[in-house]
């Protein structure tokens, strides 16, 4: 499977998801389905009118929360497929120096330690380090304001900041990168 | 300069940066900025206010955000009979910008539209704009004209 299908299987989960809230959200609107209780919705006893917003607000927060683990996802896929790039990069480029550098040049026995690896590039912002620069200008502040809004989920708000990008963009960007990398 | 300085020195302009910065007193400038929005809105829509089309209701939620901490703001509802229309606040912190609400109808999250907030240091001025998420390049000032538009356009088929 490419990485623009695994992309779109994900936001297929995504819009399925959003769908299955969008039909629990008709049922616990008719007071007199049960279904509220069953799927252990506080709404109980509250009356017409409170009702419908206590539904509101309890679905808007749901929608909400949907999107902002999307987001944690796509962006921990896209994390997984660029470091198993880098893996697969550094060890190629390790086999290419490895030959072609050889005796009697300074340290060519371990001239394969001169290449970067997983563990020099652990992070997305270490990756963010390295494409700067190398993709075009506004694809690399993009994928910058992605980074700092994953960070912003992760961590609670305690850092990072939040980024203008719906859900649909995040996706786009990502891609393009990928195709770019 | 090692890299160690180098790191050092990064680190204590990001310090100096922050501590220039009044975080108590930009996140209270942020809920009033956000009071004034919905104050503004309730102003646009007084006709219909007025011949009970529309009723405002409000409610609270807590944003955390770095610097400024966990605080709490109004999500303010247009209840439009059937629809009822959102406008959660985001959060202060948005990069590019100086605040950021969604509007939506509640139960359609897909045709949410931002109120991007930008300052202008030097007036000392702020003023809302009301982009389209799906494409960006869409931003138009956010007025009386807009709110409308916007209405009628997700109030289309009801």
């Amino acid at each position: 499977m490419s990485e623009n299908d695994k992309f779109r299987e994900l936001f297929q989960r995504y819009i399925c998801l959003k769908r299955i809230c969008e039909n629990a959200r008709e049922r616990v609107s008719n007071p007199g389905d049960k279904y509220a209780q069953k799927i252990e919705i506080p709404l109980s006893g509250k009356k017409a009118v409170n009702r419908k917003r206590e539904v509101a607000k309890y679905f808007d927060a749901l929608y909400f929360k949907i999107d902002e683990l999307f987001f944690l996802d796509i962006v921990a896929h896209f994390e997984q497929i660029v470091f198993n790039e880098i893996n697969n990069a550094s060890g190629q480029l390790k086999g290419i120096v490895k030959e072609r550098y050889r005796k009697p040049a300074p340290f060519n026995k371990i001239v394969a330690s001169f290449v970067k690896d997983e563990e020099d590039i652990y992070s997305l912002k270490n990756v963010y380090n390295l494409l700067e620069n190398h993709i075009p200008k506004s694809l690399s502040e993009q994928l910058s304001a992605i980074i700092e809004h994953r960070n912003f989920i992760a961590h609670g708000g305690r850092i990072g900041k939040q980024s203008n990008n719906s859900v649909e963009n995040t996706v786009t960007i990502l891609s393009e990168i990928l195709r770019r990398i | 300069m090692s890299l160690e300085e180098k790191l050092k020195k990064i680190s204590l302009n990001k310090k100096k940066r922050d501590a220039e910065i009044d975080w108590d007193e930009r996140r209270d400038t942020w809920i009033k900025q956000l009071e004034t929005l919905y104050s503004n809105v309730e102003k646009w829509l007084k006709s219909y206010i007025d011949k009970n089309y529309i009723s405002l209701h409000s409610y609270e939620i807590s944003l955390t955000e770095e610097h400024m901490g966990t605080y709490p703001v109004n999500v303010f509802e247009l209840d439009l009979g059937d629809p009822l229309v959102v406008f959660r606040p985001i959060g202060k912190n948005i990069i590019g910008a100086d605040g950021r609400v969604d509007v939506y109808v509640s139960g359609h999250p897909d045709d949410k539209k931002m109120l991007i907030l930008t300052e202008d240091d030097e007036k000392q001025r702020s003023h809302w704009e009301l982009w389209e998420p799906k494409n960006k390049k869409d931003r138009k000032a956010f007025n009386p004209e807009t709110l409308e538009r916007t209405l009628e356009d997700w109030l289309q088929y009801y």
